[in-house]
């Protein structure tokens, strides 16, 4: 079941009220299921109003919630312009997925995909199941599921699981069971 | 390192982890004005009530002395409390602290104090470490929310061994980090009278008792250094290390991982400091005659480092090795530990800090259009404002000053005497303050503003709610922590009982009423009966009362690309298109006010 390594880092970022803070619970809980220990930093306060944020997740043997620059393995960016703008974050060889429209590799338009199926609030969600199509990802699209499945109220439940397996396979060959 | 096996660990937010000890701890009155990095410690205390039907009483007191004065009341009588805020909420109840240490308590009185380095979000980076040794209180430095939850049992086990309040001081990166966190599965049950035992010299105590309860307090401050909870830790005995780390809070956890990353734990000694004040002089003593070097690494002042004996083999913040100002993140702490230690390291090119996209007032913001309309209508005021969401009005250059809750009343009357003073004509002030701002520190300042005879506006953005702190409930709306109700108090009561004669109250949205009763406003305080007239603009925050789209919104061909809109009413949802202003309608919110806002009506509603 687990792809994940020993240690991995994970750089989270977008615009307040992009739904960077859900991601990073729902992973942080996924890595709890995967029987990981897990630290995870969020942004609050003034920030949140439309400003940049950025989480943090570190699973593994780590003490602290903060990554430091070119250390990170893992970047899920929810607009293209935060993706730059703390690329110094991830290390070289480090898997990016972005929410973009720009024809760069691992950049799909999770907006449009998220309002065609109904809501842009579901955008990171679709990001997220895109990302879980990826063998570099360590999250397996099931686990993620499974733990989105506790996560989500009634009133989002079909809306997010769709945005999820939208997300998974926009990747050729992907099915969701 | 956590067994993970544990079966009762859950994810929690170090503000959770918090609220959670604070609950299995047994204490039956919580109290807490919001403020970040404080804010979920209450709200998460007063779901758990609900959870476990706990006999708990939790609120949200309107400001950090009334939640300070009613939890200490519950310890007087002997029950276990806590109150929680941010590091200058701190100040606000600094008048309470310090004589509670005093006092004393007999039930466990737990102050939570966050601090925010960086500042991510204060107007300070202050220590409430300082404010611990200040009142001469011991304080708790936890370095992960793990720790913090291990903390709490510990203190309050402290707290009442010594009768004494004690202080949680965690920082934003442990109240906002969130880590699987192993606790006890359910609270303890503390079974004790609550009841009022009589005791002047104690509880009333007059300057002659202060001073014998003072030298009670030092007696405490000395056993509690030695108590076997309080002492510091060395994690990896060395015997021959002639090198050592002191750290306390997050930073701790960071030299942890740094020393982890780089190999380096065998390089020095490492001593975490889980309670800075009290420190044993003993231990001040060996550890600074003991070793060659020293590095000490916390946030965000030099406590422990000043308490050491002699700093010449010191490197810290007082003789410049570790900045003196800003959050010790790791990336800061790399090239320090690799220069203490005297490890060779591949220095990274510095990288420029981007600020990124500055905060702005959510589309749809009520608070914008109160702004446009004070701008529109007072162009050349000065605009004293204050601590909220509005305090990002700055952005659109309706905010000249903000410097702590409640000072916007205090500031527009102390400019309004300045100018008086000064002679010549009357300069416009507008006071623009938040209805939870109001009522935490603005009401006796707004008594003493009517009392003394100064002349201004006062505008209250009333939006019914705490907005930049996650939309806890104010005393206005009467709404409890709990949601049910309390006793409402209607702003309009409150003005009128501090004895202003002008009271308008506007609906926020409608911005040419507003520019006109503001212009009534300013008549009414320079006419020769006048005094200070406040406009109540009043509409829900969105992000609270969710609603539908009134309107839509389009830009006709008028435009001119002047960008007018942009920069005086920085709309998130008014966009910049190559020559023209679209409007981004999945972040709009259909208010219509940027109709009032186009210089030539180019803002238009889709029929």
């Amino acid at each position: 079941m687990t792809k994940c390594g020993d240690d991995t880092q994970i750089v989270i970022c977008g615009r307040g009220g992009q739904g960077v803070l859900f991601l990073t619970r729902l992973l942080d809980e996924v890595a709890l299921a995967m029987g990981k220990n897990v630290i995870s930093s969020e942004t609050h306060g003034m920030a949140m109003r439309g400003g940049s944020v950025i989480s943090y997740i570190r699973i593994g043997r780590f003490n602290s919630p903060l990554i430091r620059q070119g250390q990170g393995d893992i970047m899920l960016s929810l607009t293209e312009s935060e993706a730059d703008l703390n690329i110094h974050l991830i290390n070289k060889n480090a898997q990016k997925f972005i929410n973009g429209i720009t024809k760069k590799s691992n950049t799909i338009d999770a907006t449009a995909l998220a309002l065609r199926l109904g809501s842009v609030v579901v955008a990171n969600l679709v990001l997220l199941g895109f990302a879980c199509a990826h063998k570099s990802f360590p999250f397996a699209y099931d686990i993620v599921r499974d733990t989105l499945k506790r996560m989500s109220s009634s009133k989002v439940y079909d809306l997010n699981l769709l945005a999820l397996s939208e997300g998974f396979c926009l990747v050729e060959g992907n099915h969701p069971n | 390192m956590k067994n993970i096996n544990d079966k009762n660990q859950r994810i929690l937010m170090g503000n959770e982890a918090i609220a959670l000890a604070v609950v299995n701890s047994g204490c039956s009155v919580v109290t807490s004005y919001p403020g970040t990095p404080a804010s979920e410690i209450l709200s998460t205390v007063s779901n758990l009530i609900s959870i476990n039907h706990s006999k708990i009483h939790a609120e949200w007191s309107v400001n950090e002395k009334s939640a300070f004065e009613v939890a200490l009341s519950n310890s007087y009588l002997g029950g276990r409390s806590a109150v929680a805020m941010k590091q200058v909420g701190l100040n606000v109840a600094a008048d309470s602290l310090m004589s509670s240490a005093y006092t004393g308590v007999i039930g466990g009185l737990l102050i939570i104090a966050a601090d925010d380095p960086g500042p991510h979000s204060s107007q300070t980076e202050q220590d409430s470490r300082f404010m611990a040794m200040l009142a001469k209180i011991p304080v708790f430095d936890p370095s992960s929310p793990q720790d913090a939850y291990s903390m709490i049992r510990k203190a309050f086990d402290i707290s009442e061994k010594y009768r004494i309040p004690l202080m949680l001081r965690p920082t934003t990166r442990v109240c906002h980090a969130r880590q699987n966190v192993a606790h006890s599965s359910r609270p303890i049950t503390l079974e004790r009278p609550i009841e009022f035992i009589r005791d002047p010299t104690r509880w009333a105590a007059t300057p002659r008792y202060r001073y014998i309860l003072h030298k009670q307090l030092n007696l405490k401050l000395d056993r509690i250094s030695r108590e076997a909870n309080a002492k510091p830790i060395i994690v990896n005995k060395l015997t021959k290390c002639k090198y050592c780390i002191i750290s306390s809070g997050v930073s701790f956890s960071y030299i942890m991982d740094l020393l982890q990353e780089l190999s380096l734990n065998e390089m020095a000694v490492l001593i975490k400091v889980p309670v800075p004040y009290p420190l044993s002089n003993m231990f001040l003593q060996s550890v600074t005659d003991k070793f060659d070097k020293i590095m000490v690494v916390e946030e965000t002042y030099p406590v422990i480092e000043l308490q050491l004996p002699h700093r010449k083999n010191v490197f810290g913040r007082l003789n410049g090795f570790i900045p003196k100002e800003g959050e010790l993140s790791p990336d800061v702490l790399y090239p320090l530990l690799n220069r203490f230690i005297g490890n060779k390291y591949k220095r990274r090119t510095k990288i420029k800090a981007s600020l990124g996209q500055r905060p702005s007032l959510c589309a749809g913001c009520p608070h914008r259009a109160t702004f446009f309309a004070i701008r529109s209508a007072l162009p050349k005021a000065i605009y004293a404002g204050d601590i909220g969401c509005y305090t990002l009005g700055i952005n659109i250059g309706a905010v000249d000053t903000c410097l702590c809750m409640g000072a916007s009343i205090n500031q527009a009357a102390g400019f309004y005497q300045s100018f008086k003073v000064a002679g010549g004509k009357m300069h416009p002030i507008v006071a623009a303050i938040g209805d939870s701002t109001f009522i935490h520190a603005g009401i006796p300042a707004l008594i003493n503003s009517v009392y003394n005879n100064a002349r201004f506006i006062i505008v209250i953005l009333d939006n019914a709610t705490t907005a930049m702190t996650g939309n806890q409930p104010t005393a206005a709306t009467g709404v409890l922590a709990n949601g049910s109700s309390g006793t409402g108090l209607p702003l309009e009561d409150i003005l009128k009982g501090c004895g202003l004669k002008f009271l308008k109250i506007v609906d926020s949205y409608d911005v040419p009423n507003l520019i006109s009763v503001l212009k009534d406003a300013e008549a009414f305080t320079l006419s020769g009966e006048g005094g200070i007239a406040a406009v109540i603009a009043r509409h829900n925050c969105i992000m609270h009362t969710k609603m539908e789209k009134k309107y839509i919104m389009k830009v006709s061909s008028n435009c001119t690309g002047c960008q007018y809109c942009i920069t005086n009413f920085e709309c998130p949802a008014l966009v910049q298109s190559k020559k023209h202003i679209t409007i981004n309608h999945t972040l709009c919110s259909g208010c219509g006010v940027c109709i009032h806002v186009c210089p030539v009506k180019a803002i238009q509603v889709q029929l």
